[in-house]
C-alpha cells in the first residue's frame, strides 16, 4: 500500500503509524480497532493518500507500537495522547483540517479525540463502533450483553494474555471468525507472539473509565458524523437513530450489507461513502 | 412490482429523485374540468359475480358507479388514515433500524403523495355529487369510513406495540388498486373518462411508490428481530387480514342503507331497486361469493388473490390463512351498458 513505518518516543514508549500521501494535505487520522492493527486500513491509505495525508496510528501494544504496563496508556486519555503527540510530529503548527476515521474500539477512540480537537477535526466517520457514553447505555440492553459477552472475558486477569500469546494465529482466526469475515477478507500478516496482549488492555481500561464517564459532561460534537454499520456484525446491535443525539449534532447513519469489519469486507462500497461523505460537506464548508 | 432492497441506497436515491421529478400536482395535472359523465360507468362488473344478472341497464350503471364511488372512497380513506399511523407504523421502525437518509425521505415522499390521492378521490366523489346533485353528505352514508372503525383501531394498535400489520394493510390496497386500474384501463373508452384520467395518474405514482410498502416490509424482515419481532413477524399478515375482513364486509353492508335514502335521489332509488336481486342469495352464499367470486372486494378479502402479498408473507414466516384461490373472472361492462356506452 505504499505506507512508510514512522516511529517516535512518545512519554517513554515507541509509537509507531503508517504514513502515505502529501505532507501538506487535509490529514486523513484513520484509528483501528481490536484486534487489528493500522494495516487493516490498507484498502482506504491505497484509496486516499492521492488527496489526503493518511496517518494510520499503531494503537498502545499493537504492532511496533509498545506495550505499556498501566492500564492507563490504553484508556481514552492515555490514547489520545499517543495520538496528539503524533499529529505534533506530522502537523506541527496545528493548522491543517483532520478527517478522523475509527473501527471498533477505534470508534471510541476517534469519539474522544475528536472532542480534543475541536474546531479542527472537519468530519468523522465511524464504523461498526460506539463511543464510551453508548457503550455505557448499551449496556442495559440485554441483545448487547449477549453480544458483549468477550469483553467479559477479557476483564478476567492473565487469562486472556495467556490465551492470546500462546495461540496468536488462532485467536485472531477465532475473532475474525466469530465476526464473519470471510477468508478473503483477512490480513496476511501473522500478529507476532504477544502482539494482542497489550491492546486488549483497551477493554479493562474502559471498563475502568465508565465511572468517571458518568460524571463527565461531554459537549456534543458540532462537525458532520457519519456512522457506517455493516447489518450483520456480530459483536454490536445496530444503532437507534437517536442514539447519538447526546453525541454530535449532525450524524447521517447508513447501514450496509456486511459485517463487523466492512472497511475490509466492503472496501469499495465504504471507500464510496466516504468519499461521497468527505466531499458533500467538503463543499458545504471550506474546500478541501 | 418489485421491491427495493432496502440496503441499495443508490437505487433509492435514483428513486428518490425519480418520484421528485415526476410526482404530478392535484389542481393541474387532472382535468377537472371533465366533470364525471353521469351517463358513464365507472369501473367494468362481473355479469355473474355477486347478483348482476337481470339488472336492467339503469340498475347496472348505478351499480358500476356505486362499486366506483366505493374504491375511490376505500382508496380515499386508507390513503387518508396513513397520516396517523406514520408516528408509530413508520417513524418508529425507522429509528430502530436507521439504514439510512433516503428510505427515509422516500417515505415522506410516499406519505404526501398518499394525502395528495386521498384528497384527490375525495374531490372527485365532490364531483360526483355535484354533476347528479346528490348530496354529499347522502353518499357519504352508503361509503366506506375508516376513521375511528375497529379496524383502525387496531392496526394503530398493533403498530404502537411495535407490530407492522399496517404495511400488510398498505401493500395489500397498493397491490389491489393496481389490479383495479388494469380492469379500468381495458375499457376505457367506455368508462367515465375523468374516473380513467384520475386512476391513471393514480396508478402512476402507485407503480412509482408502490413497491414502499413491501420495502418497508423488507426492512422489516432485514432487522435483526428481538423476540417480540420474531411474533409480529409470525402474525401481523394475519392480523391485518382479520382487523381488515370484517371492516370491508361491514363497510359493504351499508350498501343497504339505500333503503333509507329511496325517494331522496333518483341514483338512490336505482340502487335501491337492486336489492332484491341481493335478497334472493342467503347471507353465506353472499359472503362465500364475497372471498370467492366477487370482482375487487375478494381481491381485498382473499389473500390467494395477491401474489406478491402473499410471497411476501411467505418470506416472512407469516403465517397466511390457507383460502382458496378467487376464481379467475372475465370482467367487462354489462351488456346493456356496452351497447348504450
Amino acid at each position: 500500500m505504499n505506507a512508510a513505518l514512522k516511529q517516535k518516543s512518545v512519554r517513554g514508549l515507541e509509537t509507531a503509524w503508517l504514513e502515505a500521501g502529501p505532507v501538506d494535505g487535509d490529514i486523513l487520522l484513520l484509528l483501528h480497532g481490536f484486534p487489528d492493527t493500522a494495516a487493516s486500513w490498507s484498502y482506504q491509505t491505497k484509496a486516499f493518500k492521492d488527496r489526503f495525508h493518511v496517518i494510520a496510528p499503531f494503537i498502545r501494544g499493537a504492532g511496533p507500537s509498545e506495550a505499556a504496563r498501566a492500564i492507563q496508556r490504553y484508556g481514552t486519555d492515555g490514547v489520545a495522547l499517543d495520538i496528539l503527540a503524533i499529529l505534533g510530529e506530522v502537523d506541527p503548527r496545528g493548522e491543517r483540517r483532520i478527517y478522523l476515521v475509527g473501527h471498533d474500539l477505534g470508534a471510541v477512540h476517534a469519539w474522544h479525540l475528536a472532542r480534543l480537537l475541536g474546531q479542527r477535526v472537519a468530519a468523522m466517520v465511524i464504523i461498526n463502533g460506539l463511543s464510551l457514553r453508548q457503550m455505557l447505555v448499551r449496556w442495559r440492553h440485554p441483545r448487547q450483553l449477549l453480544k458483549s459477552w468477550y469483553i467479559f472475558l477479557m476483564q478476567l486477569p492473565l487469562v486472556p494474555e495467556l490465551a492470546v500469546r500462546a495461540a496468536p494465529r488462532a485467536m485472531l482466526s477465532l475473532a475474525h471468525g466469530l465476526g464473519g469475515l470471510p477468508q478473503a477478507s483477512r490480513p496476511d500478516a501473522v500478529p507476532l507472539r504477544g502482539a494482542l496482549a497489550g491492546p486488549l488492555n483497551q477493554y479493562r481500561a474502559f471498563i475502568r473509565e465508565i465511572p468517571r464517564l458518568t460524571r463527565r459532561r461531554s459537549p456534543r460534537l458540532t462537525c458532520p458524523v457519519l456512522l457506517l454499520w455493516g447489518a450483520d456484525d456480530a459483536f454490536l446491535v445496530p444503532p437507534h437513530a437517536a442514539e447519538l443525539a447526546h453525541d454530535a449534532t449532525d450524524v447521517t447513519i447508513r447501514i450496509i450489507e456486511g459485517n463487523h469489519w466492512l472497511q475490509r469486507e466492503q472496501h469499495e462500497a465504504v471507500n464510496g461513502l466516504i468519499e461521497a461523505f468527505f466531499s458533500l460537506k467538503s463543499a458545504k464548508g471550506d474546500p478541501a | 412490482m418489485k421491491a427495493t432492497d432496502p440496503l441499495d441506497h443508490e437505487t433509492l436515491a435514483r428513486q428518490v429523485k425519480l418520484q421528485r421529478r415526476l410526482a404530478w400536482d392535484m389542481d393541474r395535472d387532472i382535468p377537472w374540468h371533465l366533470g364525471v359523465d353521469p351517463g358513464k360507468p365507472f369501473l367494468p362488473l362481473d355479469d355473474q359475480a355477486i347478483a348482476f344478472p337481470g339488472a336492467s341497464p339503469e340498475q347496472a350503471l348505478a351499480l358500476s358507479q356505486y362499486m366506483g364511488l366505493v374504491v375511490n372512497a376505500t382508496i380515499s380513506e386508507m390513503e387518508d388514515a396513513l397520516p396517523k399511523l406514520k408516528q408509530a407504523g413508520w417513524a418508529r421502525l425507522l429509528d430502530d433500524y436507521p439504514v439510512g437518509p433516503e428510505l427515509r425521505e422516500l417515505g415522506e415522499l410516499f406519505f404526501d403523495e398518499e394525502a395528495k390521492h386521498a384528497n384527490a378521490f375525495s374531490r372527485y366523489l365532490d364531483q360526483f355529487c355535484e354533476a347528479t346533485a346528490v348530496e354529499r353528505r347522502d353518499l357519504d352514508a352508503l361509503l366506506p369510513k375508516a376513521f375511528g372503525s375497529f379496524f383502525q383501531k387496531a392496526i394503530i394498535n398493533n403498530a404502537e406495540h411495535g407490530g407492522h400489520a399496517f404495511w400488510w394493510v398498505v401493500a395489500n390496497v397498493e397491490e389491489v388498486s393496481i389490479g383495479i386500474f388494469h380492469q379500468i384501463m381495458r375499457h376505457r373508452q367506455a368508462v367515465d373518462p375523468l374516473f380513467f384520467a384520475l386512476h391513471k395518474r393514480h396508478l402512476e405514482e402507485e407503480s412509482r411508490h408502490g413497491n414502499y410498502a413491501f420495502l418497508m416490509l423488507n426492512l422489516v424482515a432485514r432487522k435483526p428481530p428481538s423476540l417480540r419481532d420474531r411474533l409480529h413477524r409470525k402474525v401481523d399478515f394475519l392480523v391485518s387480514q382479520i382487523a381488515s375482513a370484517p371492516w370491508v364486509v361491514t363497510e359493504l353492508y351499508k350498501f343497504f342503507d339505500v333503503r333509507r335514502l329511496r325517494g331522496v335521489h333518483p341514483f338512490f332509488d336505482t340502487l335501491a331497486s337492486c336489492i332484491p336481486l341481493y335478497e334472493s342469495m342467503s347471507r353465506a352464499e353472499i359472503v362465500r361469493r364475497m372471498f370467492f367470486a366477487a370482482p375487487y372486494v375478494s381481491w381485498v378479502l382473499n389473500p390467494s388473490w395477491r401474489e406478491q402479498h402473499v410471497d411476501t408473507a411467505r418470506v416472512h414466516g407469516a403465517i397466511v390463512p390457507p383460502l382458496p384461490k378467487p376464481h379467475a373472472v372475465e370482467l367487462s361492462l354489462p351488456h346493456a351498458l356496452r351497447t348504450s356506452a
